[in-house]
Formats: structure tokens, sequence, C-alpha cells
């Protein structure tokens, strides 16, 4: 009825309604829908439609076409960075030392405080917070 | 004729009037799935500007993931959808108190003309009436897939691009749709000789 159908399925079909009336009849009604609804009329729109869009489009605030399309380009990297520069932020912390304002990764703290706690040394966290600031200089 | 997509390049390239064209081109099939899927109780013209005034701020976005038409389209369903969905909220909100009818039973007065059966003096013009007022009763979703596929003549994939779902979505869509509509249509069908 579409024409959408693959050759082998039609041809199934095809088979099936030439033994089935109940299914020739639907076919039939669903024909008879489809011309009455393809014969609708269209809408008919006012003859000043374009003109009236015309009008509207000129009070729209100026398109840059160029400029947005560029825009547009530079919103998904501008955001990534965006994002990027907020998840480094969040997963380091810092902390005011006598060295001055130290920053060190949370999986840092934690492993180095596991180590404190296993050989039960009894070291403050600006103490840590120097060891791992050191040792990151030592790698350098 | 101008392809869509060189008319659209145009416009990102800052001629303007290129859109005019674009415009041109579309309005009328715009108008009629606004027409089809909202019936009588919508500006349609209102609405149209709207779907245009949309596309022509969108533009500039527009990617060519799909063709320009599909994505144009695209917008007219989105502002039906916004439409039937703000029509539901006024009536919600209305004093009035309007029996909604049961899916499947017609009111009164929606009963084939006159109240007779179809007859061969029954105009094709009433029938079609008739099926526009009995749209009304769909799902919007099988309503809007019904518009564009068996009034407006889309393929399967161009509404499935449209709707931006799959074409078996479409398929059941569509099937529902018809067999509704044949339920409301049955004695004009059975007695009729429509011209396919």
């Amino acid at each position: 009825m579409d024409e959408e159908l693959q050759t082998e399925v039609r041809q199934f079909l095809e088979d099936h309604l030439r033994g089935c009336g109940a299914c020739q009849g639907a076919l039939e009604d669903f024909r008879k829908l489809k011309a009455v609804a393809s014969g609708l009329p269209p809408y008919s729109a006012s003859p000043y439609f374009l003109t009236r869009l015309k009008a509207n489009l000129e009070t729209q605030p100026e398109t840059n076409g160029e400029v947005a399309a560029i825009e547009a380009k530079l919103l998904v990297p501008i955001i990534g960075l965006l994002v990027l520069a907020l998840a480094l932020l969040f997963s380091f912390t810092g902390k005011e030392t006598s060295e001055g304002y130290l920053f060190y990764s949370t999986a840092q703290q934690t492993v180095v405080e596991e180590q404190l706690l296993q050989r039960q040394v009894p070291f403050s966290k600006d103490e840590v917070l120097v060891l791992v600031v050191s040792d990151h200089r030592g790698e350098e | 004729m101008e392809e869509d997509a060189r008319l659209v390049r145009r416009f990102v390239g800052g001629d303007h009037g290129a859109f005019d064209e674009l415009a041109k081109r579309h309005y009328q099939r715009i108008c009629n799935i606004l027409h089809h899927t909202l019936g009588r109780s919508a500006d349609i013209d209102d609405l149209a500007q709207e779907v245009l005034v949309k596309a022509y701020q969108a533009l500039p976005h527009y990617r060519g993931e799909a063709a320009f038409s599909t994505w144009i389209f695209r917008i007219a369903v989105n502002v039906c959808l916004d439409e039937l969905r703000q029509q539901k909220r006024r009536r919600i909100f209305s004093f009035s108190r309007v029996k909604e009818p049961e899916e499947g039973q017609l009111e009164l007065e929606e009963k084939l003309p006159g109240g007779r059966r179809p007859d061969s003096e029954m105009e094709q013009k009433e029938v079609a009436e008739f099926l526009q007022k009995v749209m009304k009763k769909l799902p919007e979703k099988n309503r809007i897939v019904f518009t564009l596929r068996d009034i407006e003549g889309f393929s399967y994939s161009e509404i499935a691009g449209i709707l931006q779902c799959s074409i078996g979505t479409v398929k059941s869509r569509l099937f529902y749709a018809r067999v509704k509509l044949r339920q409301y249509l049955r004695p004009y069908l059975d007695e009729s000789e429509i011209q396919e």
C-alpha cells in the first residue's frame, strides 16, 4: 500500500491476501482511507503570509550567520575546557602551610594517609603535604 | 532550482535574502502539517510564522546532518506539540466543563453529517471534513505520523528523520492511526466508491 515493503515480504502478503477475505477487506478500507486523506485540501494561507514573514524577520535581532557559525564551532571546545578546568580544580585540594599554599591531589592524600596509619607515624597533615610536594620536586 | 543546501550556505555566509527563498519553498507544507495536526482550533498562519522565525534564528546553528526540509519540518512538528500542550493546559484551566469523549467513541454531533449513513449523495468534501474531525480523536503522535504519511506523502524514512525515531516506530504509529480511523469511517468506507 505504501510501496515500502521489501520484495519477499510483499510477495508473502500478496500470497496471503489471495486467500483471506478479511485482510482483503482491511486493505481495501485502508486504501480508501488513504485516498480520502491524500485528497484533503491544502491549507490556504493568507496571501500576505510571506510579506508578513519578511516584516517579522526584519524585527528579529541581527543574525550574523558567519559569526554565529564560528561561535557555535568554538562553543563546544570552550565548554570542554571549562569543564576540564573545573574537574581539575575539584580533584585537587589545597592547604596553607609554612611553605606557602600547596596543592595535592586527593588520591595522593589518601595514599599518604594510609601509609601513615600503617606506620603509625604521628605526622601532622602539613608535614605530610610538605613531604608530598618535596617528593614531587625530587621527581622533577 | 537552487538546492536548499546551497541557499543555506548563502544565508550562513551573510546573504539573508536566501532565507526568503527557503521560506517560499517550504511554507505551504509547514502550514499543511500544522493545519492537519491541529485542526481549526489554532491560528495556523501565526504558528507557521513562528516556525519560520525559529528556523531563521536557528539556521546559523544548523549543522546539515539532516536535509534542510527535514530540519524545518521537525521545527514545525515541535511547534505543533507545544501548541497541543498549551491547548491541553488551557482546557484544564478553563471554567467551562467540556466532556472529553472516550477514545473510539464519537459525540453525537460528530457522527456523519445529517446523522445519516453515508451514501452516494455524500460529497467527498463532507467525508474529508469528517476525517479531519475524527483525526482529533487520535493521540497526537499517531495523528502527526498519519498527517505526514497519508496526507503529506512523506516516506517512512523522512518521517523517522523528522520525528527522530525509528522506522519501526513510524510504522506502528501509522498502523494504529489507520486502524482507529478505519473504525470511525467504517460506514462510509463500506458504502462508498472512493477512487484510489
